[in-house]
């Protein structure tokens, strides 16, 4: 089974910074054998709604062998650092949620400052 | 013994007893011995050597008659020992000063002994008075120009198309190890590093970026010299790693892991590292030409990649999308995607030699959501939701 976790970095920015958001995804492999964790699956909901920009960003790019065979109690995170301006458009409080498996790790929240 | 023979040979002893021992054909090292007979009388060996009761025999120290009986007689057994060239072996290893020198490789012994052969060639008069000889019969010695160097090279790496290691076309950052064949100083015009230390090696690697890079090798006045033809990547094939990505039943998606290979293959990209630029979606069509371009961006993440040295990449690729909800209508949208090198030794953000383009499609009726991506040449089967 696989425990994906969600952070981002500062939790609070204003509209000129967001280009400093840093998003990094996790997933620990909590089962005993290896597994093909399938991350491109992964998808990300800010206020409740679907991020194309970030599908896009967790489905496509070059990936350490780990990405595709996670050893049992290993953990394998990729970082976003460009992704600040697409998520978050205007001022505001924004709850990320990450999705995968059908499973929903814990929310992060970020503030946007005008 | 006739009296006429006797008066002859004690005048003749007479003469001889005038120079020293040295000049009369004693060696020097039987100057001891007969120092000894000397001291202790030596009546019987004269006796012995002259033959019957006829020597004189005297009280005291023995005279140079027979000093001189004594030394012919040492004379002739060392001259015969020396003629068939027996090793005393009660001798000690005579001490030869050889100096310092570096070992010679094969071709430059037999130089030397070319050398030598000219000055003593086996059964010449010169060697056949050793060590009497004056050395007025020694060949005057003809100065002969040195063999001029050569020098090899082999890299460290095989090219993927197994073409030979002594190649002079290499990728950049490949190294290469140079031999000479005579131990000399080295420079390269571009690369690392410039100046090797004296010796018959030269590990050296090629530059950043592509070149013609002359390596020399300096001995003496002579010098020898290989131009290498440095060359950066060119281009980019991938081949699909297993079979396509599986999606939920339902949802839209299409994907596919694929490794990169780099051309040309004649050279080993092992030291060079690669990564995607990120960047904006270009030829966005129907269901997709009304998003934001922000939604479509390409983001890479940015990062180096190590090439391994058989010039594939280390790092699998994914190519996918998903997750696009219906209606369903045909779209799609590229990614032409820049793609930059730099050798391991190397900082930034390195030099774009290609693109590759990704391109997505999506299609509506009749094959409603049905789903295909194409990268570096390969593609993804159509999938349907």
């Amino acid at each position: 089974m696989i425990q994906t976790r969600l952070s981002a970095e500062p939790a609070s920015l204003t509209m000129d910074t967001r280009d400093r958001l840093r998003l990094t995804l996790s997933a620990t492999n909590v089962g005993t054998e290896i597994v093909d964790p399938e991350l491109h699956r992964a998808q990300l909901t800010v206020n409740g709604r679907r991020s194309r920009a970030f599908a896009l960003a967790v489905g496509n790019g070059k990936r350490e062998s780990k990405w595709y065979a996670l050893p049992p109690g290993d953990t394998v995170s990729m970082t976003w650092s460009t992704l600040g301006e697409r998520l978050l458009a205007e001022p505001g409080d924004y709850t990320l949620v990450l999705t995968h498996e059908g499973r929903d790790a814990e929310p992060v929240t970020v503030a946007v400052e005008p | 013994m006739h009296a006429a023979d006797v008066a002859r040979r004690r005048a003749e002893e007479e003469a001889v007893e005038q120079r020293p021992a040295e000049e009369a054909g004693v060696p020097p090292e039987l100057e001891s011995v007969l120092s000894l007979q000397r001291a202790a009388g030596n009546a019987s060996v004269v006796r012995m050597l002259w033959g019957g009761g006829s020597a004189p025999v005297r009280e005291g120290p023995a005279t140079s008659e027979a000093d001189e009986a004594v030394a012919r007689s040492l004379a002739r057994a060392v001259a015969a020992r020396n003629a068939v060239k027996q090793p005393d072996a009660g001798a000690e290893e005579p001490e030869v000063e050889t100096g310092d020198f570096e070992p010679l490789d094969d071709e430059e012994e037999g130089a030397e002994l070319e050398g030598e052969q000219q000055l003593a060639p086996a059964g010449s008069p010169a060697l056949t008075r050793w060590p009497w000889g004056s050395g007025s019969g020694t060949k005057a010695k003809t100065a002969k120009p040195p063999k001029a160097p050569t020098m090899t090279s082999k890299t460290t790496f095989r090219a993927p198309d197994r073409s030979s290691k002594a190649r002079t076309t290499i990728a950049v950052g490949e190294q290469v190890a140079f031999k000479g064949s005579k131990a000399g100083t080295w420079a390269a015009d571009a690369g690392l590093p410039v100046t090797g230390a004296s010796g018959k090696t030269f590990v050296w690697t090629a530059p950043d970026r592509a070149a013609s890079a002359t390596i020399t090798l300096t001995v003496g006045t002579q010098t020898v010299a290989k131009t290498m033809t440095v060359v950066e990547p060119t281009s980019i094939t991938g081949s699909k790693v297993g079979s396509d990505l599986s999606f939920p039943a339902g949802d839209q998606g299409a994907g596919m892991r694929l490794r990169f290979k780099y051309s040309p293959l004649n050279v080993s990209f092992g030291n060079i590292e690669v990564k995607e630029v990120s960047g904006p979606a270009t030829n966005v069509t129907g269901y997709y030409s009304g998003l934001p371009a922000a939604d479509l961006w390409h983001d890479s993440g940015d990062l180096f990649t190590r090439i391994g040295k058989d010039n594939k990449d280390t790092a699998i690729d994914t190519a996918s999308f998903t997750g696009d909800p219906p209606p369903w209508t045909d779209g799609g949208w590229d990614w032409v995607i820049p793609n930059n090198f730099k050798t391991i030794t190397e900082g930034g953000d390195g030099k774009q030699f290609t693109t590759v383009t990704q391109s997505f499609f999506l299609e509506g009726p009749p094959k409603v959501g049905r789903s295909k991506v194409t990268k570096a040449g390969v593609s993804t089967a159509w999938r349907s939701p």
